[in-house]
């Protein structure tokens, strides 16, 4: 029976890679099991998880989901649906039925004390009677009750909180329902609560193969899914779990022949490629990923001038060579294009999301970097632009900085030029007109700053990671919050620095500073860090105190501390701690024009 | 591989034990893993594998792998 072949090849080749170290083909066949078939769920997860603790694959995220119905079979799936992308989630669950109460008080719930992500998993039925003439009413006031409990929660716990939504099926969509009413109501409240979201079950139901709910099953067993609408429900879930574990792509890269379009254009020639409808959604799939904060590259096995010809002027086509930061065209391994890329643009491999047609590359790059997001191959190619919007691991663009990504590349590469046609690096730095204009923590950038503290990882002396609520706490609890924005003549770098900064009398602490690796290279850092000394001394400081935690990636700020007047006090095996007298620490760069240029941004 | 057989491994991995623990002759009651819970894990799995649809009073009485291989017989797709 070819199935069984297929299953048990599978399974044998997962356990052989685990057992061996080699992440990618252990990954390469659990992704299979996983795509090809569904009933492998359960084993998929346990060898995530073994695969995990023989080789630190992917990293751990603690999930205590507070549910109103039967939640363990949906517990492998989960586990599944993110664990596949780099993130495995360690799930508990509360009690039956304890939400409120869970949320309210400190002591009813200890795993939810100490979670990173908390879920809470209803369902409509749960709370209200659909047929009841009042259910809209009740619809609402739930949704109140529960993010006030969620508000309570919020003062006592930094944990990422979603939600499910409870719009399940196409009637639910009705303004007028007890559905709407209650997810509308729920988003309004979330949208002032920092850290959370709704899960949009209702769109990842949509896509499933035939009904995703059971009612009959849900009243018998208070388990409301089919295997359809479990899958669904990871997958929906997943969204959020793989962003939030740090598995974000940066960059999407595309190949050419038989993803952007149809035809293979050393065979059939420019007036072989055509641009078909599925193919067209795909490329307006990529300019919509490009929105939402990614960049665009192309690795393709064709030759250079001609591939960038027909991109260029290919009547049919929506996306041309300027969205795309850059290009690998030519006839060596994808893996060779892909590592390129990554060090071209300046952001780890690991977040890259590749898009190829042919099996052959996928598995290619699967085997030799494991660390690459692949994405399945839809069943056909009309499935291809969903796939990749529903991507995990795909930004959702929710900061205005995200969107205009697209435009900062295009100012680094004029950068470039200028600064290869320069005489020296100190005329190039010069010529810049830098300016270091300072913000203070305001509901518009918390959540770059946030992003920041999550996404930074080369410049970044304790790499400490918080989300929005945990940068908040730290305000609110007295500590000092800079950020920094970089601006030359090219254009604004955005938000690209940030300290914080805990003060006890004449001594102060540096928990974090770090600086986005775009503006690497121009003692920005030093800036940084005079502005803060001036600020500090305004309160009466004369000591700074500061610690080097070393991670893999960074190296590049290792001797920052030294190099900036800093002493070494003592080192252990977490790192090394430094301080520095006020005086000791220098002043701003002479290419950061002067006193005039560090100011309070517009 | 013979219906109980494929059912005798999804049951398996939704337990946590190797292939080799469950036998032909598994049933609930011989299997301390096999609660409730998980036997909501070997249902799902059974439905996916097969392509079937279990009602509440399948699930009920499915409580063992040749149990559970009947239904799936009788269901038509059977394997």
């Amino acid at each position: 029976m070819s199935t069984e072949v297929s299953v048990r090849a599978l399974r044998d080749a997962a356990k052989d890679a685990t057992a061996r170290g080699h992440v990618g083909a252990a990954l390469e066949a659990l992704g299979a099991l996983h795509d090809r078939h569904p009933e492998q769920t359960n084993f998929v997860a346990r060898a995530l998880r073994a695969l995990a603790d023989a080789s630190g694959f992917g990293s751990s995220l603690l999930l205590h989901v507070l549910r109103t119905g039967t939640f363990e079979p949906l517990v492998p799936h989960v586990v599944v649906a993110a664990g596949i992308h780099g993130v495995i989630p360690s799930v508990t669950l509360g009690d039956f039925s304890v939400v409120d109460v869970a949320l309210r008080s400190p002591d009813a719930d200890a795993a939810l004390e100490g979670a990173a992500v908390v879920l809470v998993a209803t369902r409509l039925a749960d709370f209200v009677d659909r047929a009841d003439p009042e259910s809209v009413q009740k619809a609402r006031s739930r949704a109140v009750e529960l993010a006030t409990s969620l508000r309570v929660f919020r003062r006592r716990s930094t944990a990422t909180v979603l939600v499910t939504g409870v719009r399940e099926r196409a009637g639910d969509d009705d303004p007028g329902s007890a559905a709407s009413a209650f997810d509308d109501a729920l988003a309004a409240e979330l949208a002032t609560i920092p850290s959370t979201a709704l899960v949009d079950l209702a769109t990842s139901f949509e896509a499933a193969r035939g009904s995703p709910i059971d009612e009959a099953r849900a009243k018998e067993t208070g388990f409301a899914y089919t295997p359809e609408g479990a899958r669904r429900f990871a997958s929906a879930l997943a969204r959020h779990l793989v962003p939030v574990g740090g598995r974000r792509a940066k960059v999407v890269v595309s190949d050419l022949d038989g993803t952007l379009w149809h035809g293979v254009l050393g065979e059939d020639g420019a007036d072989g490629i055509v641009v078909t409808a599925a193919h067209r959604a795909y490329q307006l799939a990529l300019r919509e990923a490009a929105a939402r904060g990614a960049m665009l590259a192309i690795a393709s096995k064709n030759d250079a001038s001609h591939a960038l010809d027909v991109l260029g002027t290919h009547p049919q086509c929506v996306v041309r060579p300027p969205d795309f930061a850059t290009t690998r065209i030519g006839w060596g391994s994808k893996a060779t294009a892909l590592r390129e890329i990554a060090a071209e643009l300046h952001v780890g491999v690991d977040t890259l999301l590749f898009v190829d047609d042919h099996p052959l590359e996928r598995a290619e790059v699967k085997r030799a970097l494991p660390g690459v997001h692949v994405l399945s191959w839809p069943d056909s190619v009309e499935g291809l632009a969903e796939a990749l919007l529903m991507h995990p691991a795909l930004p959702s663009g929710r900061t205005a900085e995200d969107a205009g990504r697209a435009d900062l590349v295009r100012a680094d590469v004029a950068r470039s030029r200028a600064e290869a046609e320069s005489e020296s690096p100190e005329t190039f730095l010069a010529s810049l007109d830098l300016r270091l204009l300072r913000e203070e923590l305001d509901a518009s950038n918390l959540g770059r700053a946030a992003q920041l503290t999550q996404k930074t990882n080369q410049f970044n002396l304790t790499t400490r990671r918080r989300n929005e609520a945990a940068l908040e706490a730290f305000a609110e609890g007295g500590g000092l919050v800079r950020l920094y924005r970089v601006v030359d003549r090219f254009g604004d770098h955005g938000l690209v620095g940030l300290a914080l900064v805990t003060v006890d009398g004449e001594v102060a602490e540096l928990d974090t500073f770090l600086m986005s690796c775009r503006v690497l290279g121009r003692s920005a850092e030093t800036a940084m860090l005079a502005d803060l000394v001036e600020r500090l001394r305004a309160v009466g400081v004369t000591r700074l105190r500061a610690s080097y935690v070393p991670t893999e990636r960074n190296g590049p700020c290792r001797m920052m501390l030294p190099l900036h007047g800093f002493r070494l006090l003592d080192e252990d095996d977490r790192g090394t701690w430094y301080e520095a007298s006020l005086e000791d620490v220098p002043e701003a760069p002479p290419w950061f024009a002067g006193r005039d240029a560090l100011g309070k941004s517009p | 591989m013979s219906v109980e057989a494929t059912i005798a491994e999804l049951v398996a991995d939704a337990l946590g034990l190797e292939p080799s623990e469950v036998g032909l002759d598994a049933t609930s009651e011989s299997l301390a893993e096999w609660d409730s819970l998980r036997h909501l894990d070997v249902v799902l799995a059974v439905e996916q594998r097969f392509g079937i649809a279990l009602t509440p009073e399948d699930i009920a009485r499915g409580r063992s792998v040749r149990l559970l291989a009947a239904l799936v017989r009788d269901r038509g797709r059977g394997g």
